[in-house]
């Protein structure tokens, strides 16, 4: 081996390590960047040389660990997209102490209070007043149903809308990498952010994230369909459907303009949780309030309207009539002119007994303890809680699903972290074992020099 | 070989201290509102059985009031039957003595004159109140049930006898009137039965008449009288018995309900407070720990 060579070969190790130290760096002052890839270095011998070179920068990666993030980060999107809504149902209808539940108490309290003294005017008004309170309940409580499930679909919109800008900046980073593999240069920061763009992606919706090994990735919604090819984005769309009271459906527009409806695919992710939370626990809690005001209006109004009122007149319904549960919660109301008429109230079931009699007055407090709601299953006050006993399950239920989904993903993450993060102390020790060979090496150097003083001396 | 990354230790630091946070917070609200239940979400099921405790709860207590109200509206009726009867009574003794045949035309008339005042005052006792009502009218307790200037009922008493009904427990009703067709009237359906009103007046007639048959005429009739209001009184008084075992039940039902209600909604202090200091115990350790974790690095050494 000739001095040159020897020369070399110090000169290869001197410049692969202040390489290797330049990627320690990097790892080192990208610890905290999100999605960051630790950077591993892996030198090899020059062939028919020596010395030794960089023969790899590889960015560390796992597709198994990926592909089960993008599944549980898609559940944990779900079930957080959740919370919020139904911890606002849970607060405002889950409440045990106020609410219907109670207005429903008063009202036969009332009612029982009247059947004493039916013809006492300050009770019968007392009544009118808890029955308008009641019906005024019933308003509220679907108002809150309105109201989230309103929120839900604003949520929607926009998480539809900030799911297309991540599509499109996936479509571009695919393109990016592709065109930079091409061009022979290094994507890892491209790499990098699309990575991080998958995981964001998946909480929107559930995916599948396919090699599509010309260094872009096809990203599959969860069903099969394309919503990333190479670098063409698909669109999703949201429009207002007249026949679901203008409550969005989610659409996917592909490269030839095809439009398919997606509102019943998506299981997954914050637009599927979204339309879960808005087509089932929303819908379902709204059609039971509905349910159980059209019930109790038309069970009572069947009686009142039998009966007679003090001042003999008889036929009058208590609430106005509704013709069917479809929105009674909201549209229940007490039947006009009857707040200002307490006498119109028809405590008798006779004409002759309209003076004082409380027989019919009797039967509609007798109501509140017959199974007349939920068809026919429960009593009015069961059936109400029944409906908040739903309201907590389903609320306490996603708590404990995003408990478990926050905790698979933190599981994953620190499995993904323990193979692709970057260790600080890992990093100063690889900086220090490169600065000791970068010494090294500069010590070959100099000797080398030594060696050739040496010679020039002869 | 697991690999420990930086990232990881800090997010690890973040959810122990951010989850030690969240019980502490969780604990905090149980001790300081003493409820472990406060929304459906905190035990779905004692939620759901809570408000139906609550329901018969409320019941229970209108039931306490109808019962109340009942029987401070029989005490009134009772009060008055038992007026009406000593009246009577009063009646008998002038009609007995009357009947006497040594007596003047002028004690007759002084007699005559204590029995007009003893059925006007029977005439305001059948038009008792309470709280407004004529507690013996039948429906329209806002009438008087007996008009002294007529001397008759005014509604019908053959066809209306009953009195009013009030639910005073889960499907239980009782009556909480008395029935003036029953203590005072003179009813087809009964022919032994005497219409108070008018007997009195009877007496009065013979008494000012001086005619000592007619007066002694009246003696039965003015038994019966006594006979058939003591018998309603008696009615109320089982009424009155009843309503008040109806008021004990609801109020013991009261009472169960609640303390049912308190068990699935309350929070044992004890436990609520030794769980605070467990939190609190907790969040201490994980805040020291995070710390202690995250101190320590090669950067300090080398």
């Amino acid at each position: 081996m000739s001095i040159h060579q020897i020369l070399s070969t110090g000169r290869s190790s001197l410049l692969a390590h202040q390489a290797a130290i330049t990627v320690a760096s990097t790892n080192t002052a990208s610890a905290d960047v999100e999605g960051y890839t630790k950077r591993d270095v892996h030198f090899a011998n020059l062939p028919g040389h020596s010395g030794v070179g960089i023969d790899s920068i590889r960015r560390r990666a796992d597709e198994w660990i990926d592909r089960r993030l993008y599944l549980e980060r898609s559940r944990l999107g779900a079930q957080s997209s959740q919370s919020q809504g139904l911890a606002a149902l849970d607060l405002q209808l889950g409440d045990i102490d106020r609410g219907i539940g109670t207005t429903f108490d008063r009202f036969f309290a009332s009612l029982r209070a009247l059947q004493t003294a039916p013809a006492d005017r300050q009770l019968r008004s007392d009544l009118l007043a808890e029955a308008q309170s009641l019906v005024e309940n019933f308003n509220v409580a679907a108002s809150t149903v309105d109201r989230e499930q309103q929120q839900a679909d604003v949520r929607l919109q926009s998480v539809v809308t900030e799911t297309n800008e991540i599509l499109k900046e996936i479509a571009q980073l695919n393109a990016s990498v592709r065109q930079s593999l091409v061009d022979g240069g290094e994507p890892s920061a491209d790499l990098d952010r699309r990575d991080v763009l998958l995981s964001q992606l998946a909480e929107q919706v559930e995916i599948t994230a396919l090699d599509a090994h010309d260094g872009s990735i096809t990203v599959l919604l969860g069903g099969g369909r394309a919503l990333v090819q190479g670098g063409e984005a698909m669109e999703l769309q949201t429009e207002p459907d007249p026949a679901r009271n203008g409550l969005s459906q989610v659409y996917v527009v592909d490269g030839s303009g095809l439009r398919s409806d997606l509102t019943d695919e998506i299981g997954l992710g914050k637009i599927g949780g979204l339309i879960e939370l808005r087509d089932g626990i929303i819908a379902d809690t709204g059609e039971r309030i509905d349910a159980l005001a059209f019930d109790f209006a038309a069970a009572f109004n069947a009686l009142h309207e039998t009966g007679f009122g003090t001042d003999g007149g008889t036929g009058r319904s208590f609430f106005t009539p509704m013709a069917t549960a479809t929105d009674a919660a909201s549209a229940i109301s007490l039947a006009p002119g009857l707040i200002d008429n307490p006498e119109w109230f028809a405590a008798s079931t006779t004409a002759a007994g309209s003076a004082g009699g409380n027989d019919n007055a009797l039967a509609m407090g007798a109501l509140a303890e017959q199974n007349a709601a939920s068809g026919n299953q429960r009593t009015f006050g069961q059936e109400y809680a029944s409906i908040v006993a739903e309201i907590g399950s389903a609320a306490s239920r996603q708590r404990t699903r995003e408990t478990q989904a926050q905790v698979q993903v933190d599981q994953l993450h620190a499995l993904k972290e323990s193979q692709t993060g970057v260790s600080i102390d890992e990093e100063l020790i690889d900086i220090t074992r490169f600065e000791r060979a970068f010494q090294s090496a500069s010590r070959i150097i100099r000797t080398v020099e030594e060696m050739f003083d040496t010679l020039l001396q002869l | 070989m697991i690999r420990v990354t930086t990232s990881q230790l800090h997010r690890s630091a973040f959810r122990t201290v951010n989850d030690t946070r969240l019980r502490t917070q969780e604990a905090q609200e149980v001790a300081m509102t003493g409820r472990r239940v406060n929304t459906a979400s905190d035990d779905p099921a004692a939620a759901a059985r809570a408000r139906i405790m609550g329901e018969l709860k409320s019941t229970a207590k209108s039931h306490q009031t109808s019962t109340t109200y009942g029987i401070a509206r029989l005490q009134t009726a009772e009060d008055a039957l038992a007026e009406v009867s000593n009246q009577i009574l009063r009646a008998q003794e002038i009609a007995l003595s009357s009947a006497n045949e040594t007596l003047t035309g002028e004690q007759r008339l002084a007699y005559a004159t204590e029995v007009r005042q003893i059925h006007e005052t029977v005439a305001d006792l059948i038009n008792t109140r309470h709280l407004g009502e004529y507690v013996f009218a039948h429906v329209n307790t806002n009438a008087q049930v007996f008009d002294s200037t007529t001397g008759n009922f005014t509604y019908d008493v053959n066809t209306y006898a009953e009195v009013r009904r009030a639910e005073v427990g889960q499907g239980q009703y009782a009556d909480i009137g008395a029935s003036a067709s029953h203590a005072f009237a003179a009813r087809t359906a009964d022919p032994r039965s005497v219409d108070v009103p008018a007997m009195l007046a009877g007496l009065e007639a013979a008494l000012v008449a001086n005619d000592p048959d007619a007066i002694r005429g009246t003696i039965d009739s003015v038994q019966s009288g006594y006979d058939q209001v003591v018998g309603e009184r008696t009615r109320v008084g089982v009424r009155v018995q009843r309503l008040r075992d109806a008021e004990a039940a609801a109020e013991q039902s009261v009472t169960v309900y609640t303390s049912l209600e308190s068990d699935l909604v309350d929070a044992d202090a004890a436990e609520a407070f030794s769980n605070l200091s467990m939190a609190e115990n907790s969040m201490q350790a994980a805040v020291t720990v995070a710390a202690r974790i995250l101190g320590p690095s090669l950067l300090d050494v080398l």
